[in-house]
């Protein structure tokens, strides 16, 4: 009965230890995903690999908006608009996808055409009626000073008709008295010159659903596309594309062993990283060594990450990051507008993210630090805030 | 014969039979703890799906003691059919005679567990009291009020009384804000300026509509009667929310200096309500 029991204990013990050693090593801490550029590990690789890890569109080889049909979507839009249809059209999709460099391709094709069109980007939250006319009129370079919303709309409609983009939308998120002028503002602007002008927007996906539900601005928006992220099947493509740019070869020296259930680490990765392709290059950067062959590498299969910092934060935190994600960044000014806390309270809140690795800090328009979310972890951080409904 | 009945049925028990009884019955229960672990597990994983797991709990519960009870009857005592009738007609009569009341609230937990009024998470008002359903027994209800006390109401009383579902299985609920403010307020500006403040609030849950109502009231003085109607993300977050967006309105207000002449403004009119003595 005894020697039953001890072993029943010791089975017990066994395979607790088993669970615990397989969460502790297959598990990779978010701060440690974030602070993937600055390991010794990627600074110590040959200039042409880390090339390869470099995050940003490296040239028309791997452009980071792959799907044609987002282009040819702008440019039916525009032949609806030469047409003489009355047309306005708005992209929205996950931070990352590439939505800028959507708009600079679909420029670059308006440019073939001998298509006048202004490029607009917003780099500051605007506050009030006077600071979206403002904002706008200096945009357009027109002439500096104080115009009243139906002097500007006369001003804007006496403009040669062109293409107008307008990147950045979330600029316009805010949980101020003040959001829906600003909000009604601008659509004034987009209807009362919609038609003679062709208006595009871009907008990161949180901050388009907040405007939807907040204000309905897609009811100023003839046409409405979402840019969906890199699917299984290009992400594979593009991180093969990514180390032969580089000069190296992956999966063709790939040792047999390495491979677990005859399962190829990268499609793994591809598979994991649910289209962004910054947590894929982290996946292959941190299970990545040289191959038995000169220009090789072998990449090993990928590790979970661990999102117990996540499980850890207060109900405010995860506020405070679901506001992040609807606004695009945060300062310690506009988090105590909107939380009602002391700034001392909130700088507390936003630091301790960043220490955890969730959040960057930057230096704002107005000289003040700007909070927001990693783009390497911010698909995973969406999940979990949706999941824990934070967010929605 | 009932003599005859009654050894027959004394006879059915023997102690491997009691011992199969129990083991019968210590299965269901550690089953039903495993299981109530595992329900409570996911829903810390996922939040959002708090109400529809919760609310599996009682029916599975109830269907595991039902298919326990079959099994010990049928599988293991295995007693003749007179001695079922016997037994079933006098455990009736005694069961009904000494416990009317628990009888009644446990038909009452079976039919509110076949045709649920309310499910695990929902916010109910049953009678006076007012809270989240934390527990949905046989016989018993336990709902989780905002003073942190747990009450319990027998179901038999639940099944008499009409109940207000706030959420209906859903995670947001409609809350109304209702404020009183002076009548030199512009009641444009009043309402133009709830809604913007609620709109502020991050407990609202935008994907809903916020509406905002005004009617004048005349109650020793004249006062504007403000509702404010707007979702809260979360059931639990509700006196938050409420809290929160009117702290938002009254601020609001008096940046926009909306209070001058009346009494949220202070020195400028003493006497805004005068209590006139009968």
């Amino acid at each position: 009965m005894l020697n039953l029991k001890q072993r029943l204990a010791d089975l017990w013990l066994k395979a607790k230890q088993g669970w615990l050693t397989e969460t502790e090593d297959s598990s990779v801490a978010l701060d440690q995903v974030s602070r993937f550029y600055q390991s010794d590990f990627y600074l110590s690789l040959d200039k042409g690999l880390r090339s390869a890890f470099y995050d940003g569109p490296l040239g028309g080889l791997d452009s980071r908006v792959i799907e044609r049909q987002d282009v040819d979507f702008l440019l039916s839009c525009h032949g609806y608009w030469q047409n003489g249809r009355n047309v306005s059209c708005a992209i929205f999709g996950e931070k990352g996808t590439g939505l800028s460099t959507l708009l600079n391709m679909f420029t670059a094709k308006l440019k073939q055409q001998d298509q006048a069109f202004k490029s607009l980007i917003l780099e500051k939250r605007l506050c009030s009626e006077q600071d979206v006319i403002n904002s706008f009129a200096k945009l357009l370079g027109m002439e500096n000073k104080d115009y009243t919303l139906d002097e500007f709309i006369i001003l804007i409609n006496q403009l040669p008709p062109c293409v107008i983009t307008l990147d950045n939308l979330h600029f316009l998120v805010q949980r101020t008295l003040d959001a829906q002028v600003v909000v009604d503002t601008l659509s004034a602007i987009i209807l009362a010159s919609r038609g003679y002008h062709l208006w595009i927007v871009a907008c990161e996906e949180q901050a388009w659903r907040r405007l939807c539900y907040g204000y309905q601005i897609e009811h100023v928006f003839s046409h409405q596309q979402q840019v969906a992220n890199f699917s299984e099947s290009q992400m594979l493509e593009l991180l093969l594309k990514r180390f032969s740019y580089g000069g190296f070869r992956t999966i063709n020296d790939m040792p047999i062993e390495t491979l677990v259930d005859g399962k190829c680490p990268l499609n793994d990765i591809a598979k994991r990283c649910k289209g962004c392709i910054e947590l894929s290059l982290f996946y292959c950067l941190n299970n990545l060594s040289y191959g038995i062959t000169e220009k090789s590498v072998c990449i090993m299969p990928a590790e979970e990450i661990d999102v117990t910092a996540l499980k850890s934060l207060s109900q405010l935190e995860l506020f405070s990051l679901a506001e992040i994600c609807a606004h695009g960044h945060l300062s310690v000014k506009e988090h105590h507008k909107i939380f009602r806390i002391s700034l001392g309270e909130s700088k507390m809140i936003l630091e301790h993210l960043r220490v955890l690795g969730i959040l960057d800090k930057n230096e704002g328009v107005s000289g003040s630090d700007a909070y927001s979310l990693k783009l390497i972890i911010s698909a995973v951080v969406i999940r979990y805030l949706i999941s824990m409904n934070s967010l929605y | 014969m009932d003599n005859k009945i009654f050894q027959q049925f004394i006879d059915l028990f023997s102690y491997t039979t009691l011992a199969s009884i129990i083991g019968a019955l210590t299965a269901a229960w550690l089953l039903l703890v495993g299981i109530r672990w595992a329900i409570n597990t996911l829903v810390s994983y996922k939040p959002k799906y708090r109400i529809q797991l919760s609310q599996t709990y009682p029916v599975i519960r109830i269907i595991i003691w039902f298919i326990t009870v079959s099994y010990i009857v049928i599988g293991i005592v295995q007693p003749p059919q007179s001695i079922i009738y016997a037994s079933l007609g006098s455990l009736g009569l005694a069961l009904g005679l000494a416990s009317q009341d628990a009888i009644r609230n446990l038909v009452a937990g079976i039919m509110m567990a076949i045709s649920p009024r309310f499910k695990i998470g929902d916010m109910v008002r049953v009678g006076e009291h007012y809270g989240e359903v934390i527990s949905l027994d046989l016989s018993t209800t336990q709902l989780h009020t905002f003073d942190d006390n747990v009450i319990t109401v027998p179901n038999a009383d639940i099944l008499k009384t009409a109940i207000s579902n706030s959420n209906n299985g859903e995670l947001n609920e409609m809350v109304a804000i209702d404020l009183h403010f002076p009548v030199s307020i512009p009641v444009a500006k009043l309402k133009a300026t709830a809604l913007s403040a609620a709109k502020c609030s991050y407990f609202v849950y935008l994907k809903k509509p916020i509406t905002a109502t005004v009617f004048p009231v005349f109650e020793r003085d004249f006062y504007y009667h403000l509702t404010i109607k707007a979702y809260v993300l979360d059931v639990r977050l509700e006196k938050a929310m409420a809290t929160d967006v009117a702290e938002r309105i009254i601020e609001a207000l008096h940046d926009k200096e909306l209070f001058a002449g009346s009494a949220f403004s202070g020195s400028q009119d003493p006497e805004p309500l005068r209590i006139v003595q009968g």
